[in-house]
């Protein structure tokens, strides 16, 4: 029996060796034969995110590919990951099986900043800093754009100290940046000019006049007098921090803010409380649905009723969610709120969504390397977001303006907004910050929708534009990274602090937790004080004044 | 097979070490082989993984493999326990453990019902339609919860329009999470749970009852001291089963319930190892929790079944 353990033990060693040396042999970092095609292009393979809207297109015979391939000189294969963030956990997951990665990693939604900087140092993505370091080579097309004056100074500032390490020269991921006014204001709240006009009111310009028409709303039979969700989109406001920001500044992704030279956080603020307070009052009179049970599906539900006559006074999010394609105009019968008080538009996202993988050969990385810059180009960015050139957009008449004034970059063929999945890769987007409107050409040939909606866009954008003048940008800090030893010295209270305050600010808007009583909203900010808060206020205030001053 | 033994010349046999199991791998070398699948997998599955277990005292880094990676001690376990959250996590994981170790009795209930009611079809029947839920996947599961509970659009809102009733939201009611998990999983698997139970109440010969019956019992004694104490050793095994793995709720559930607004009782160890260990890359994280859930678990079952012993010298116990 003794001998028969043994052996078994042995086994189970010998087998597990066996299974963490990994099996196959090694493979050759020089290039073969196989990395090429017969008629001599580098072969390149993209892992890109899958998109539940362009679900079965072919990525490999669409038009962005055929281009991308016509213009390195590549052709290229596919590596479909999950869905948005899930597309993370599986690199996670491949990275920690030993698996290769593709040699181009595109992500919908990015990757985490810390987790960026852990695959760069741990060698998993290339350092592309040697790439930047010259801005007339090979980087050029990514610094005449970041440079040019259609970008403001502090959206500049925001895209360069997001994507370079804390040592300033190492970078490891070059970021998809929706810098356009359009998409990060069209998520907002809209108020339906249908009851506005039953109830005899105007468009409400602060909390009071927000609380008297959703009154008036519900007085009126209107069923759901304001709807909101605080489940993320990846894109601008959620509810409670649109009603916040009438009493303090307050982003959500990015909770700091500088008061006389001091970094703090903005969800241990009075004026935090208030704007929950506030947030409460309207859930507990009925005038708000809980932010945190309503479904994007069921906004789009209440958006578009069967019978024409929505069920909603005020709804929140994105212009998508009207399902603008199948409802006659009922956009139109909407008009969006302004940002009230403090504009946190003032960050739009950038995503670290594109990375070079260590498993690209060294002599496939320039190539990698121009087919990122080929994306980020004015023209890749373009096909990217509108489709293919001739088909579904042509280059704008010489002279032409933008409605907004700008000049005229592009002329789009497509009716309605669409989203033109069969000739793009839907994902990694280039630099995009010429949207539909900003520099589009509108001429009597273009739809009346396209028109309509532009006028819309245009408004929205000047309400922006005068609130974010209406703010102070030096109390507003881009995201502050720190070194890596400095993310380690400090991990248990960023860990910590970063999921409390959300779960506290859930329990104080659903009422777990009394926003009303000092007693628990001293409570809340002692435990934030107990995991953490100075050590990580201390953190941030180091990075700081290492980055900023 | 036992015609075979029975032929042997007693005295070819073999009495002890290789040779006895070379003789009776040849003799049942059928039953051997079917014992190989298992094996294999268990090896595989269970056995080769434990090489692993290093990670949770390891700062793993993928790019040098296990034997490269630092040795950090407990830092793992320091980190763990540093999170703000992890007694609560740890509770939480308890709280729901025990409330489905509660409801244990409910398949046994539902086994004697069945097994005592004579109608074959409408038992068909039964069983069938009690088993088909289990085999819904936990994503699908928890969509239909989400529908289904919607206060907006859901079966809720029906209820509320229809009768007046002001139910709230439950997917976000950190009241009501341990309900919906926990029943919805009764839901899922009680008729699949059944299983085990009917397979020993099968095993009552009917003679048994007749002779209940003549005695003059009831249908309702007959199940209390005829059908029960068949399936009571089968009870005891499931029960001590369930104590092992008091600590070991499956995240993908826990995890797809959860949101900002229920996350504090909806967060459990299970959830933590893969929000902080797998989503992060913290390896050796996520296999440090994993370490201390099934020490925990084994000890748990290790107690269950000497209470088990005790109670019932030795005829209940597992080992």
């Amino acid at each position: 029996m003794k001998k028969f353990l043994a052996l078994f033990l042995a086994l189970i060693t010998v087998l597990g060796l066996c299974a963490c040396t990994g099996g196959g042999g090694k493979e050759t970092r020089e290039l073969t034969a196989d990395d090429y095609t017969e008629d001599g292009r580098l072969k390149i393979s993209v892992g890109v995110t899958s998109k539940a809207w362009v679900l079965g297109y072919d990525s490999e015979e669409n038009a962005y590919t055929k281009w991308i391939e016509e213009t390195c000189g590549v052709e290229i294969s596919f590596v479909e990951f999950a869905n948005a963030n899930d597309a993370v956990t599986q690199i996670t997951t491949s990275v920690a099986a030993g698996a290769k990665l593709p040699d181009i990693i595109l992500l919908d939604t990015g990757m985490n900043r810390n987790l960026v900087t852990t695959y760069g140092a741990d060698e998993y993505f290339v350092n592309l800093g040697e790439y930047f370091a010259d801005k007339t080579g090979k980087s050029k097309i990514f610094w005449d754009r970041v440079e040019s004056e259609q970008l403001s100074e502090v959206d500049r500032q925001l895209v360069l100290s997001t994507m370079f390490e804390a040592d300033g020269k190492s970078v490891y991921a070059i970021p998809a940046f929706e810098t356009t006014v359009i998409d990060y204001v069209a998520s907002m709240p809209w108020i339906s000019t249908t009851w506005l006009d039953k109830v005899g009111k105007d468009a409400p310009e602060n909390p009071q006049e927000l609380y008297d028409v959703l009154k008036a709303f519900k007085a009126a039979g209107c069923e759901y007098p304001m709807l909101g969700t605080n489940n993320h989109h990846y894109l601008g406001y959620r509810v409670t921090d649109w009603i916040i920001n009438f009493y303090t500044y307050f982003n959500n992704k990015n909770p700091i803010q500088l008061n006389d030279g001091k970094v703090e956080f903005a969800f241990t603020q009075d004026g935090y409380r208030e704007g929950l307070k506030f947030v409460r009052k309207l859930i507990q009179d009925g005038l708000l649905t809980d932010p945190y049970s309503v479904q994007v599906a069921d906004v789009n539900l209440l958006a578009n009723p069967a019978d024409g006559v929505s069920k909603v006074g005020i709804v929140f999010g994105h212009l998508t969610l009207f399902n603008i394609d199948s409802v006659d105009d009922v956009i139109f019968e909407y008009e969006h709120l302004p940002t009230w008080g403090n504009a946190i538009m003032h960050q739009p996202t950038v995503m670290m969504s594109k990375f070079i993988t260590e498993d690209c050969k060294p002599g496939k990385r320039d190539k990698a390397f121009e087919i990122l810059m080929t994306m980020f180009s004015e023209e890749g960015s373009l096909r990217h977001r509108y489709g293919e050139k001739g088909v579904d957009w042509v280059d704008a008449d010489e002279g032409a303006k933008s409605p907004y004034g700008f000049e005229a970059k592009y002329k789009l063929l497509q009716e309605t907004w669409g989203q033109p999945g069969f000739n793009r890769w839907a994902v990694g987007g280039g630099f995009n910050y010429m949207a539909e409107g900003e520099s589009a050409q509108v001429d009597e040939n273009t739809h009346d929708y396209v028109v309509k909606k532009f006028d819309m866009f245009k408004k929205m954008i000047e309400d922006f534009n005068a609130s974010a003048e209406a703010n102070n940008p030096e109390t507003i800090l881009p995201i502050l990274q720190g070194t890596r030893e400095e993310q380690d010295q400090y991990d248990i209270a960023i860990t910590n602090i970063d999921d409390r305050w959300p779960k506290a600010m859930a329990e104080f808007i659903q009422g777990t937790k009394n926003i009303n009583s000092d007693a628990d909203w001293k409570a809340y900010l002692d435990e934030l004080d107990r995991i953490g808060l100075n050590d990580y206020l201390k953190y941030l205030q180091t990075v700081y004044a290492r980055t900023q001053k | 097979m036992a015609k075979s033994v029975a032929a042997a010349p007693q005295t070819l046999v073999p009495q002890k070490g290789w040779r006895r199991f070379a003789f009776n791998c040849k003799r049942d070398w059928m039953l051997y082989a079917m014992c190989l699948i298992p094996v294999v997998y268990v090896l595989i599955f269970n056995y080769i993984p434990m090489y692993g277990i290093q990670l949770a005292f390891r700062d793993y880094k993928p790019r040098k493999g296990i034997w490269g990676s630092p040795w950090i001690g407990l830092d793992n376990y320091r980190e763990f326990f540093a999170f703000y959250g992890s007694k609560n996590y740890i509770l939480n994981t308890l709280a729901i453990s025990t409330y489905q170790l509660a409801l244990f009795p409910l398949p046994v209930l539902l086994a004697l019902v069945i097994h005592a009611y004579k109608g074959k079809t409408f038992k068909k029947i039964v069983q069938n339609v009690s088993y088909v839920p289990h085999f819904i996947s936990l994503v699908v599961l928890c969509g239909m919860l989400s529908t289904v509970l919607s206060p907006l659009t859901g079966l809720v809102a029906t209820l509320n329009k229809t009768f007046g009733f002001n139910i709230g939201d439950l997917r976000s009611d950190p009241r009501a999470y341990r309900h919906v998990y926990v029943w919805s999983d009764v839901w899922q698997n009680l008729g699949w749970n059944t299983i085990l139970y009917l397979s020993a109440l099968s095993g009552v010969p009917d003679e048994v009852h007749e002779a209940a019956k003549v005695d003059g019992a009831s249908r309702f004694r007959r199940i209390w001291v005829v059908d029960f104490p068949t399936i009571l050793p089968m009870c005891s095994l499931m029960l001590i089963m369930q104590f092992g793995s008091l600590f070991s709720v499956g995240y993908q559930k826990a995890y797809l319930m959860m949101n900002a607004a229920n996350a504090s009782v909806a967060g459990m160890m299970s959830t933590y190892v893969y929000t902080h260990g797998i989503k992060t890359g913290e390896m050796g994280m996520g296999q440090a929790v994993g370490l201390m859930n099934s020490v925990l678990g084994m000890i748990l079952t290790l107690i269950a079944n000497g209470v088990a012993d005790r109670l019932s010298d030795g005829e209940m116990a597992l080992f």
